[in-house]
């Protein structure tokens, strides 16, 4: 705070001229002492507020906390440039938000005087800001609390921000996950076909992808993940960011890959049996070791006539010829002892029509592992058929042997009752000895959840073979799942006798449909099965609870009901290629109807699902959600758009620098300076800078680094694209540190000021030409007064000769009117000639000690003889203390008062004239009033009166005369008084004319008192005051002027001799003792030098201590004393003036030099 | 405005106003001086020598030659001292009072100027005052 209170005060008026900002001080008692005009912006006019408590304006509950603040900033503990927001009350009422900017201003002790604080509306900034904050918080919810992976990647592919999901899914912990480019993240196998996606939607060629893809984690594995990438760009178009939102697919992938192998597999085993099996030639039979058939071929069927479900209902001793039985037997038993390895005869089977066929049969065993006998394979062939078939049975024997050794199907055989009576070796693999099960019936092997369901669905007439999946439990007490396909036995009656049953194990298949279907129902997505048809044949949960319709409803819907009319067949091309088999599947973001009517965004994909042979089967149609990620995205949109709104509708551009000029960050509206920010960070701004101000500028720049504060300072930059020069107004600001204060770098505020700079060019010019035409006008009038007042100088030379005559009567008269007349018409030329001066600034006032009152009374009594003519009064009243004598310029305003009182006579036809003079409001001022009683002026007159060439109407200066010029030269005078003028009247009442001039009472009057004599003999003396103490010279200007001398002063030796060189005086005060050139040293030079003043009189001015005695004063004229009496100044001035009188002139003494 | 007895001082008066210039002369005459009036600088010079003059009341602004040409040729000639002068100046015109005190005017007085002034002056051209001092 180096600045004095009047550096406080014009550095104040500055700002408060040049802001929008509300400027308001504070006085140490907390009440306004000031507000800048731009409070009336709120409803308050400045004088209003003034003196009302600053507190009573804050907000209740912010009133509090500012009143700490203003505490703490006394105490020093607030650091000013601490930036605090408070709410005040406008006019109306209304709440406002200001941010303020205080500063203590202390008085030279270091008191607080005031506190000069400056705010700033940020109430609609607040307002973008919370709803920017709103925005930026739902969004963050979204971001943070969607089940799915999100990341927000740059363009160019650096991840921004991730949120917990899509970091656990990349194995990324949070600090790694920004700034990771995505390039190390992506397989590099996937990373070609995920950067071409990647530049198509930044181009713009697709509005999304969606892509299966591999990310690498930290330790190496990769994680299968479906990403669906979308593009925020800006108002622009630009791409500001990309969405990337990631769904893991490891789970799915490999169910389905496990399910896809598994399936093959089991597909392979059956197409191998089946194949064989079922397409052989001859007739075949796989027949337990109690004899009853397992399997048998459509061959074997054909050769007995039997239906397969009743074949497989019997054993072979039923249909074998009872002759051939007892054979057949006994070969049986020795193959199953082991005696024989298979047996060969010709046999006959009783067919089903009842007729016998001879066939040659041919049977093998099959054994389990550990040697026991698992099953006969039976091959037979019709004798008929024997030769054609023979060599195809020898090439398949082998293999159909090793394939029935393989069979792990248990079969069980049941009587009547549901007893076991027979189970298939096989059943060892689940640790049972067949024996052991025998006799007991299928509930007590069967999980009790399972049996009824079981058993329904062996009830006569159903034939639901899914049905027959059940839990049977093995040795070990595990639940094994098994597929079971029983077949009725009956005897010949039809009767049925039992029932034999092939289980095969279907846990590892059941396990698979059930993660499957777990996958399908649980999945976090909204999942349906499509017939090629559209219809919908199967949804999951979650899809239910996304459209809002149950699942029995949804099952009826066609696929196309659900889709938005819009979009209905819009994928119909897509549908298309996937049945064509040209793509596997394909994603859209697609609306789909809900069942409260409205409609729902979602991410759709369907794939084909294919049947073996590769023919369509159904559709598989994933649905997501799209709601949570288009209000995520909505809100970032809107985020960037009310960020962008703010920082581009401001209209100054900001530049962040540091110490050297070089821009940090640049705000988006430099573009309009032609430029980009991306241009201008990192390079100096100085770069676009005229080079005529660049000097200027980085003066202004470190004058803050020195001083601090902030400043202004105009350059011109050059627009990057037009080369063209643009007027701006830098603001800066020094940036501090805020822990060590240390400066940091500058913010710059930058205004575009060309048009400004171009009015203020115009404004300028337009001055410049008026003050030419004025000056010229000016000029113009002085010539033309002077041509005038040549001859008028000569017509009163003349008159005032022949008035010195002796005249006729008559003669004299006449000789009155031409001096009368004349001296008017020098009156007028000489206001003429004033006015110019007034205008040109060259006219001087010189105050004198005079007394005020008497020059208002005499002033006034000029007019007596007038008004008399008139019949008007003339009035005159002093206030009685007022200082006796004041300085004045006694003549001025003289003159001022012949205008004012001449007017107020020349206007009033009756009553009469007032003039009073009294203290004024002021301290050392009096204000004159001349009050009239003539028609008085409306306020259109009043505006006019003081201008110049203006009177009321032209026909009052024809009526009246003057020059219309002695209003605006009163005016003029009083101005250059340093006081004022002015009127009040009401039309019909009078009008009251006023002067208010600076009058500081003077000490001199003792000292004049009595002197007038010496006063006179001094009048139009030229006196040259040498003195090194202006003091002493000022106070013998002020004496020696007072009676009516021309004072010259210097303030030394030399500079008195070098200017007497050239101008004539008539006498010379010369003090003694003064550096460099002293008194006696002066008067010595000047006697040397030929010049005007030679031989001019010089007198001593000292004081008696300094002289040594008379003949110290060799070489003066005379003496003039300190302290100074006027009285004897007067006199000793006169002495050496002393001039022989006008009447002796021509006579005395010698010619000096006549001219030989 | 009665005459002295003795010789008179011969002043030369010029400027080329003709009004004005008989008025200084009339005032100058009535003062008791001997007064040659001239209208222009080239004129004034020439009565130099014929006229011999003991002081001169010049106007700078004239036709022909002005006040300053006289002035000048003056001092080439040496006659600066010799004729003490005293020019006639338009008012506020401080260049005009230096320029001529550098050609060798000795004093210079304002227009339009009082009769008092002009006779004071021109008394002072003529004969230096001898103030008494009072120490």
């Amino acid at each position: 705070m180096t600045m004095g209170p009047s550096g406080v005060e014009d550095a104040f008026v500055f700002i408060a001229e040049h802001t929008n900002d509300v400027i308001v001080r504070v006085d140490a008692d907390g009440r306004i002492r000031f507000v800048s005009e731009s409070a009336r912006r709120y409803g308050y006019a400045p004088e209003d507020v003034i003196g009302t408590p600053f507190l009573r304006l804050a907000h209740p509950a912010d009133a509090e906390a500012l009143a700490q603040a203003t505490a703490a900033l006394l105490r020093g503990e607030l650091d000013t440039a601490l930036r605090r927001q408070h709410r005040f009350r406008a006019a109306d009422g209304a709440w406002v938000w200001m941010e303020g900017n205080p500063h203590i201003v202390r008085g030279p002790g270091g008191d607080v005087v005031e506190i000069v604080n400056i705010f700033r509306d940020v109430t609609r900034r607040r307002e973008l800001e919370d709803a920017a904050t709103a925005q930026a918080e739902l969004f963050e919810a979204a971001f943070r609390s969607v089940a799915g992976g999100i990341a927000i990647l740059s363009p160019d592919g650096v991840v921004r921000r991730a949120n917990p999901a899509w970091r656990r899914i990349a194995g990324r912990d949070k600090g790694e996950a920004v700034g990771l480019r995505m390039a190390t993240v992506v397989h590099p196998e996937d990373m070609a076909r995920v950067r071409d996606q990647a530049r198509a939607l930044l181009r713009g060629d697709i509005d999304s992808y969606e892509s299966d893809e591999r990310y690498v984690r930290p330790d190496g594995s990769f994680v299968w993940v479906r990403v669906t990438a979308s593009c925020v760009r800006d108002a622009g178009g630009q791409p500001l960011h990309i969405v990337s939102q990631v769904q893991d697919l490891t789970a799915q992938r490999a169910a389905e890959e496990a399910l896809r192998e598994r399936g093959a597999q089991l597909r392979e085993q059956a197409e191998l049996f089946e194949s064989s099996f079922d397409n052989a030639p001859i007739g075949m039979a796989l027949v337990g070791t109690d004899g009853s058939f397992l399997r048998i071929n459509d061959a074997f069927c054909r050769i007995t006539d039997y239906p397969r479900a009743r074949m497989l209902a019997l054993d072979f001793q039923t249909i074998t010829h009872p002759e051939d039985l007892n054979a057949d037997l006994e070969q049986l038993t020795q193959l199953t002892a082991g005696v024989i390895d298979g047996y060969r005869m010709d046999k006959r089977y009783i067919r089903a029509d009842g007729e016998i066929v001879w066939v040659h049969l041919s049977v093998s065993m099959v054994r389990n592992a550990d040697g026991s006998p698992k099953h006969y394979v039976a091959q037979v062939q019709d004798l008929t058929e024997r030769r054609a078939a023979e060599a195809a049975l020898r090439g398949s024997e082998a293999r159909y042997r090793l394939i029935a050794d393989k069979m792990t199907d248990v079969i069980v055989q049941m009587d009547a009752e549901g007893r076991i009576t027979w189970v298939s070796p096989s059943v060892a693999a689940y640790g049972y000895e067949p024996d052991t099960l025998l006799g007991l019936t299928t509930d007590q092997i069967v999980h009790p959840d399972d049996y009824h369901r079981i058993m329904a669905g062996r009830a006569p007439g159903s034939d639901h073979r899914g049905d027959q999946q059940a839990r049977y439990r093995a040795a070990d007490g595990r639940w094994v799942w098994m597929e079971g396909n029983p077949q009725e036995i009956r005897n010949e009656a039809g009767e049925i006798t039992g029932a034999i049953n092939v289980l095969r194990n279907v846990t590892e298949r059941r396990a698979q449909a059930d993660l499957f279907e777990t996958a399908f129902q649980q999945a976090a997505i909204g999942k349906c099965l499509v017939e090629l048809d559209s219809s919908i044949f199967k949804v999951n949960h979650t899809l239910c609870l996304m459209l809002g319709f149950p699942e029995a409803e949804l099952l009826g819907l066609n696929g196309d009901d659900l889709m938005h009319p819009e979009e209905r067949g819009a994928g119909d091309h897509l549908i298309a290629e996937l049945v064509s088999g040209e793509i596997d599947s394909y994603s859209r973001e697609r609306r789909f109807r809900k069942a409260d009517g409205g409609y729902l965004w979602c991410g759709m994909t369907i794939a084909m699902v294919r049947n073996p042979d590769g023919s369509p089967k159904h559709y598989v149609v994933e649905l997501r959600d799209l709601t949570e990620q288009r209000a995520a995205e909505m809100a970032l949109r809107e985020s960037e758009a009310r960020y962008r709104m703010i920082t581009e509708n401001t209209s100054d551009m900001i530049i962040m620098s540091d110490l050297s000029g070089k821009a940090i960050y640049v705000s988006p509206n430099v573009r309009a300076s032609g430029t980009r920010p991306e241009e201008i960070e990192g390079s100096s701004f100085a770069e676009n800078m005229h080079p005529d101000d660049a000097r200027q500028v980085e003066r202004a720049f470190m004058k803050l680094v020195k001083g601090g504060g902030s400043t202004r300072v105009r350059w011109r930059a050059r627009n990057r694209a037009t080369g063209a020069y643009t007027w701006l107004e830098s603001n800066p600001t020094l940036v501090r540190d805020p822990e060590t204060g240390a400066p940091t770098g500058f913010l710059d505020v930058i205004r575009d000021i060309d048009l400004q700079v171009a009015q203020e060019a115009e404004i300028a010019e337009a001055t410049a030409a008026a003050e030419a035409a004025a000056a010229a006008k000016s000029q113009f009038l002085a010539n033309m007064s002077h041509e005038i007042r040549t001859p008028l100088t000569a017509v009163l030379g003349f008159t005032s000769l022949l008035s010195e005559m002796e005249l006729p009567e008559t003669a004299e008269r006449y000789v009155g009117r031409i001096s009368g007349a004349g001296n008017a018409l020098l009156a007028i030329v000489n206001d003429i000639l004033d006015f110019s001066k007034l205008e040109a600034g060259k006219f001087e006032i010189r105050p004198k000690p005079v007394d005020v009152a008497t020059v208002c009374e005499e002033t006034l009594q000029l007019f007596s003889t007038q008004a008399q003519g008139k019949g008007l009064s003339l009035a005159f009243a002093a206030q009685e203390d007022l200082p006796r004598v004041a300085m004045v310029d006694g003549d001025r305003l003289r003159q001022m008062l012949i205008n004012l009182v001449g007017n107020a006579v020349k206007f009033s036809d009756e009553g009469g004239v007032t003039l009073t003079v009294a203290q004024a409001a002021k301290a050392d001022w009096i204000r004159i009033e001349v009050a009239d009683t003539g028609p008085g002026l409306d306020a259109e007159a009043q505006a006019l009166l003081f201008q110049r060439f203006t009177q009321i109407d032209g026909s009052m200066t024809r009526r009246h005369g003057g020059t219309g010029l002695g209003l605006a030269i009163s005016r003029g005078i009083a101005e250059a008084m340093g006081g004022e003028i002015g009127v009040t009247s009401t039309p019909g009442q009078g009008a009251r004319f006023f002067v208010e001039i600076p009058a500081p009472a003077s000490e001199l009057r003792p000292e004049l008192a009595g002197e007038e004599a010496a006063v006179a003999r001094i009048d139009g003396t030229r006196v040259f005051v040498v003195d090194d103490n202006p003091v002493n010279r000022e106070l013998s200007r002020r004496i020696l002027e007072a009676a009516g001398a021309e004072v010259y002063e210097a303030g030394d030796g030399g500079e008195a001799v070098e200017r007497l060189g050239l101008l004539p005086v008539d006498v010379v005060l010369m003090d003694l003792r003064m550096p460099g050139v002293d008194g006696r040293a002066a008067l010595g030079m000047l006697r040397e030098l030929a010049g005007p003043n030679q031989d001019v009189p010089v007198l001593a001015f000292t004081a008696d201590a300094d002289l040594a005695g008379e003949n110290d004063l060799a070489g003066f004229d005379g003496l003039v004393r300190k302290p100074i009496h006027p009285a004897d100044m007067y006199a000793a001035i006169a002495a050496a003036t002393a001039w022989a009188s006008p009447d002796e002139a021509g006579e005395i003494g010698g010619p000096a030099n006549a001219v030989g | 405005m009665p005459l002295g007895e003795g010789r008179r001082r011969r002043v030369l008066v010029a400027d080329d106003e003709p009004y004005i210039l008989e008025l200084i002369v009339t005032r100058l005459e009535l003062a008791g001086f001997d007064v040659r009036p001239s209208r222009n600088g080239q004129d004034a010079l020439e009565r130099l020598a014929d006229f011999k003059p003991e002081a001169m009341v010049l106007d700078i602004n004239m036709p022909v030659l002005d006040g300053f040409g006289v002035l000048a040729r003056m001092k080439a000639q040496g006659l600066s001292d010799k004729v003490p002068t005293m020019v006639l100046t338009a008012r506020n015109s401080g260049d005009d009072v230096a320029r001529a005190i550098r050609l060798g005017a000795r004093d210079y007085l304002a227009k339009p100027f009082k009769d008092e002034a002009l006779i004071a002056r021109v008394g002072r051209l003529l004969a230096r005052p001898r103030p008494v001092a009072r120490v």
